[in-house]
C-alpha cells in the first residue's frame, strides 16, 4: 500500500523555482531516507506535505488524500518532528510535550514518561533555557510517544549528540518494527544506511534517484583492482571501462556494472592472478549525485 | 585587579558603536518627556494664579498623589514650576528607570544567556568590563539627557523657571535612570536569566511606588527611605534641594560595588537566586489552542487591562475639581464649553473616550498580532501539523480580539466610573459612562477588521497597522486644532462615531462600521486559508 504519493511537485517562491520535480512514494511500513545538500528543497516538500505550504504545481497525497484540501483528515495520522524546533520559551518541556501530545491526539504517559527517560530531558526547565538539541528532544518525544500512521522526520538529530542519536535510532527500528511508515530527511549516512529500506536523493529541487541502497549502489560503478601476468592493454578497448590506470602487471578501474560479463571476458587472456572489486562507499555514492558527477 | 576591568574601553566603543542609535533616540524622546511639556501647562494653566490655585486644589486630591507623587508646595509657593514637578517628575521617573532597566539586562544578562559573553570572555576581557562599559554608557546617557532637558526647559523661556531649578530638575531625573540601571545591574546578578532580572527589577519598582503611594499621604517622611522618592523630594521650583541626588548618586555607586562583588563571585550563565523550576506536565487548561493562546497572552492581557483601569481611573478622578478649573480658564473654556445642554464633565468624557479607545485598540491590535508574531517565530509549525484547522487558528484569535476589546473598554469605563463617583457629588451613573465609551467598539472592530485582511493577505507587512493607528491618534488629538483637509479626517474611521453624549448616538453609522469590519475579517480569512506560512 502506498502511504505518500508525490509525483512532479513543484513550488516557485516569486518566480524562483524552489523545487522543480519531486517524485517519490513512500510505501507502508516502510522507512525513506529523504537526503540532499542543503537547500536542495527538502524542508519545502515537507512543509507541502503538512499543508504549511502550497504546492505550485504536480500532486501529493498521504493516505490517498490531498495534501492541501484534506489536511485535517491526514493530521490526525500523521506526527512531525520540523528541523528548527521553536518553542515558547516560558512554557517548560514537559508542558510543550503534553501540549503537542494533546493535539496530535495522543494519551500515552507511560511512554512518554519513558521517552523522557530515555532522552534524558528535564521537562522542568523552561524552554528558554533549552539548547538546539534539547529544543528537538522536545518534539521527538512528542512525536515518538503518539500513536500516528506517518511520521516525518526533518533532520531529526542535528543538535544531538552521538548518544542521543542512538537513541532515536533505535525507537525508529521499534517503530518499523510496529509497521508504521516513515520518512526521514537525514544528512547523517550511518542512519540512513541502518534505518532506511529505500532512499530518494534530491538535488536543486529535483528528486534525481530513488530506490533501495543495494539499487542505487548498482547503477553507480564498482572499483576492480586486478593483477595479471601480462599487461592488460586489452582493457583500454573496452567499453564499460573508467577512469583506467595501467601500472605494469596491476589495473585499477570503474566499471558499469552491466558491462562486467565483457570486461571479464576481456581480461581472461591475461592470465588474472588477483582480482579485487569494492563496491563504491555511501559517501561516494552521494558525493556523485549531491555534485552531479 | 586591572585584569578584572581589561579591554573595558574597547567594549565601551563597542557598545557605543552598536547602541548609537538607540541612545540618540532615548536622548532626544526622554530630553522630550523630561522637559518639552512647560511650555504648553504654562499656557495652559500658569499665566493665570487663579488657574494654579484651583490646580494645586485639583492635586490634593488623593488619586491625584497616589499617581503621580505629592508637592511639598503650599497654595502661595505652588508656582508653574511646582505644579510641572508635581505633574511630571514621578512619572517620568518612571519612564526613566524602565527604559534603563530593559536596556541594563538587555546588554548584560541577555548577552550573558544567549552565549555572546562566553565569546566575549575567551578574548583577553576581563570579567568586569562588560559590566563596567555598560556603566559608562548609562552614566554618560544620562549626562547628555540632563544637560539636553535642562537647555530645553531653559530655551522655553518660562517665567518663573529658573536655570539652577531647571538643572536640579533634569538632574533628580537622570539621576533616577542611573540608580534604577544599578538596581537592574544587582538582579541580573541575583536572578537565573534576562527574564528572572527583569521580573524582579520591575517587582521592585512596583514595591516601592505602592509602598509611596501609602507613605505620601500618612508617613511623607518614610519618602525618604524610598528609591522613587527621591525624585521629588528635592522639592525642585519650591526650595530646590539637592540632598536628594546625592543620597541617589551614593546609593547608586554602592549598588554599583555590590553587584560588582556578587559577579566576582559567580560563575558565568548561573544567578544565586534558585530557579524556580516550572511543571513537569501541563495543566489540563492548557492542553488545547484557546488555552495555549491565552496562557501565551496571559501577563500581556492582565498588564494592559489594569492599565486601561488606571487610565480611566486617573480621568476620572480630575472630574471632581473640573468645574472651578474649567470656569477659572479660559483655553479650557474654549475646549470644554461648547454646549450649554450638558455639564462639562459630560463634555470632557465624550472627548476623553477617544483617546481611552485608541489605548483600547493598541492593547487588541497587539493581541491580534500575536497570531502573526508566532507564526513568524516558526512556533505554529508543529500545531499545524496537527489536526487543528487554519480556520481555528484564525477564528479563535480573531474572536478573542473581539471579546478582550470589549473587556479592555469596559475595564477603562469602569476605572473612570468608579474614580469619578468617588470625587463627585453628583456622580454620573455606570449607564452613562458606558454608553459614551461602548460606542467607541465598532471603531476597534474595524481596527481588527484591517489587521486581519493584512494577516490573510500580506502577512509580511502587518506592521501597517501601526501606521494607521498613529495616524487616527494624530487626527483625533490635533484634529480639531489643526486644519486639516475634511478628506483627510475622513479616513479615520474614529472621526464617524458621535462623540456621545453630547453628540446623538447614531445607530445608522455604528451598525455599518461593524457590517465592515465584518467583511473585512471574512475576506481575511479567505486569504488567510489559502496562503502559506511565513517565517522570518
Ligand atoms: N520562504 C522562502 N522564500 C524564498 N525562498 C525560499 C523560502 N523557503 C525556502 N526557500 C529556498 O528554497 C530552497 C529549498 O530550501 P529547503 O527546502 O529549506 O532546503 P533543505 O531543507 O533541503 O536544506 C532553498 O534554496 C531556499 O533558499
Ligand atoms: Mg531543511
Amino acid at each position: 500500500m502506498i502511504i505518500a504519493e508525490i509525483k512532479g511537485l513543484q513550488k516557485n517562491y516569486k518566480s524562483t523555482p524552489a523545487l522543480k520535480n519531486v517524485t517519490m512514494e513512500l510505501n507502508s511500513g516502510e522507512v525513506l531516507g529523504f537526503i540532499g545538500p542543503n537547500g536542495a528543497g527538502k524542508s519545502t516538500t515537507i512543509r507541502i506535505l503538512l499543508g504549511i505550504i502550497k504546492s505550485s504545481g504536480g500532486t501529493a497525497k498521504i493516505f490517498g488524500k490531498d495534501v492541501w484540501k484534506d489536511s485535517i483528515e491526514i493530521h490526525k495520522q500523521l506526527a512531525y518532528v520540523p528541523g528548527d524546533v521553536n518553542l515558547w520559551p516560558n512554557l517548560t518541556g514537559g508542558e510543550i510535550i503534553d501540549l503537542f501530545m494533546r493535539l496530535q491526539g495522543t494519551k500515552n504517559n507511560g511512554r512518554r514518561d519513558e521517552l523522557i527517560q530515555k532522552f534524558q530531558l528535564d521537562p522542568k526547565k523552561k524552554a528558554r533555557t533549552y539548547s538546539k538539541g534539547n529544543r528537538q528532544k522536545v518534539a521527538l518525544i512528542a512525536a515518538l510517544a503518539s500513536n500516528a500512521e506517518l511520521y516525518i522526520f526533518d533532520e531529526p538529530t542535528s543538535g544531538l549528540d552521538p548518544l542521543m542519536e542512538a537513541v532515536f535510532q533505535e525507537e525508529v527500528e521499534k517503530l518499523k518494527g510496529q509497521g508504521k511508515s516513515i520518512l526521514l530527511s537525514s544528512h547523517i549516512l550511518s542512519e540512513v544506511e541502518r534505518l532506511c529500506d529505500r532512499v530518494a536523493i534530491i538535488r536543486q529541487g529535483e528528486v534525481i534517484e530513488t530506490g533501495t541502497l543495494e539499487e542505487l549502489r548498482h547503477l553507480t560503478r564498482y572499483q576492480y583492482r586486478i593483477t595479471t601476468k601480462e599487461n592488460p592493454v586489452g582493457l583500454k578497448q573496452v567499453s564499460g571501462v573508467h577512469d583506467l590506470v595501467i601500472n605494469g602487471n596491476q589495473a585499477v578501474f570503474q566499471a558499469d556494472s552491466d558491462r562486467i560479463d565483457a570486461i571479464l571476458e576481456a581480461i581472461v587472456p591475461y592470465h588474472v592472478v588477483k582480482l579485487a572489486s569494492v563496491p563504491p562507499t555511501l559517501e561516494a555514492l552521494f558525493m556523485r549525485h549531491y555534485t552531479g558527477k | 585587579m586591572k585584569n578584572r576591568f581589561n579591554q573595558t574601553g574597547m567594549i565601551f566603543l563597542h557598545t557605543l558603536r552598536r547602541d548609537w542609535l538607540k541612545l540618540l533616540i532615548w536622548t532626544v524622546a526622554l530630553s522630550l518627556f523630561a522637559g518639552g511639556f512647560a511650555k504648553s501647562l504654562y499656557e495652559m494653566y500658569g499665566k493665570d494664579p487663579a488657574g494654579l490655585v484651583t490646580m494645586y486644589e485639583t492635586m490634593k486630591n488623593p488619586a491625584m498623589i497616589a499617581m503621580l507623587g505629592p508637592t511639598l508646595a503650599t497654595a502661595k509657593t505652588y508656582s508653574i514650576g511646582a505644579m510641572y514637578a508635581q505633574e511630571m517628575i514621578l512619572f517620568t521617573a518612571l519612564v526613566f528607570a524602565i527604559v534603563s532597566i530593559m536596556h541594563v539586562i538587555s546588554r548584560t544578562r541577555k548577552e550573558e544567556d544567549d552565549g555572546i559573553t562566553e565569546l566575549i570572555r575567551s578574548f583577553q576581557v576581563g570579567r568586569l568590563a562588560n559590566t563596567t562599559a555598560i556603566v559608562l554608557e548609562m552614566f554618560l546617557l544620562h549626562v547628555v539627557i540632563i544637560a539636553f532637558s535642562t537647555i530645553l526647559l531653559q530655551v522655553q523661556n518660562i517665567p518663573g523657571l529658573s536655570f539652577s531649578s531647571n538643572l536640579l530638575y533634569s538632574a533628580s531625573l537622570g539621576a533616577q535612570g542611573f540608580l534604577w540601571a544599578m538596581i537592574a545591574l544587582i538582579f541580573v546578578q541575583l536572578a537565573a536569566g534576562a527574564g528572572g532580572a527583569r521580573g524582579l527589577s520591575f517587582l521592585t519598582i512596583g514595591f516601592f511606588y505602592i509602598l509611596r503611594m501609602g507613605t505620601d499621604m500618612s508617613a511623607p517622611d518614610a519618602s525618604w527611605f524610598n528609591p522613587l522618592g527621591w525624585s521629588y523630594l528635592v522639592n525642585v521650583y519650591v526650595s530646590d534641594d539637592w540632598f536628594p541626588i546625592v543620597i541617589a548618586f551614593v546609593v547608586s555607586i554602592v549598588f554599583l560595588v555590590i553587584s560588582y562583588m556578587l559577579e566576582q563571585a559567580r560563575d558565568m550563565g548561573a544567578g544565586y537566586l534558585p530557579e524556580r523550576s516550572g511543571r513537569d506536565h501541563a495543566k489540563e487548561r492548557l492542553l488545547s489552542l484557546p488555552g495555549l493562546v491565552l496562557r501565551l497572552q496571559k501577563t500581556f492581557i492582565i498588564s494592559w487591562l489594569f492599565s486601561l483601569f488606571i487610565a480611566g481611573a486617573m480621568y476620572g478622578s480630575i472630574f471632581g475639581d473640573m468645574d472651578d478649573f474649567v470656569s477659572d480658564n479660559e483655553i479650557m473654556k474654549q475646549m470644554f464649553l461648547h454646549n450649554a445642554n450638558y455639564t462639562i464633565q459630560e463634555q470632557f468624557m465624550s472627548v476623553l473616550f477617544v483617546i481611552l479607545s485608541l489605548l483600547t485598540t493598541i492593547f487588541i491590535i497587539g493581541s491580534l498580532m500575536k497570531l502573526m508574531n508566532e507564526e513568524k517565530k516558526g512556533r505554529w509549525d508543529q500545531l499545524y501539523a496537527t489536526k487543528i484547522s487554519r480556520a481555528k487558528f484564525y477564528w479563535y484569535h480573531v474572536i478573542m480580539t473581539f471579546l478582550l476589546g470589549v473587556i479592555g473598554q469596559f475595564a477603562a469605563i469602569l476605572g473612570l466610573y468608579l474614580a469619578q463617583r468617588s470625587v463627585m457629588d453628583t456622580p454620573l451613573s455606570l449607564w452613562e459612562v458606558s454608553k459614551s465609551g461602548i460606542i467607541w467598539l465598532p471603531a476597534i472592530f474595524f481596527f481588527i477588521g484591517i489587521l486581519a485582511v493584512l494577516i490573510g493577505w500580506l502577512p509580511r507587512f502587518t506592521v501597517v497597522i501601526w501606521g494607521y493607528l498613529i495616524f487616527a491618534f494624530f487626527i483625533s488629538y490635533f484634529g480639531q486644532m489643526m486644519d486639516i483637509p475634511e478628506f483627510v479626517t475622513k479616513l479615520d474611521v474614529f472621526s464617524y462615531i458621535p462623540k456621545v453624549p453630547v453628540e446623538e448616538w447614531k445607530w445608522g453609522a455604528i451598525i455599518l462600521i461593524k457590517l465592515i469590519a465584518l467583511l473585512l475579517i471574512v475576506i481575511g480569512f479567505i486569504g488567510y486559508k489559502k496562503r502559506d506560512l511565513v517565517s522570518e
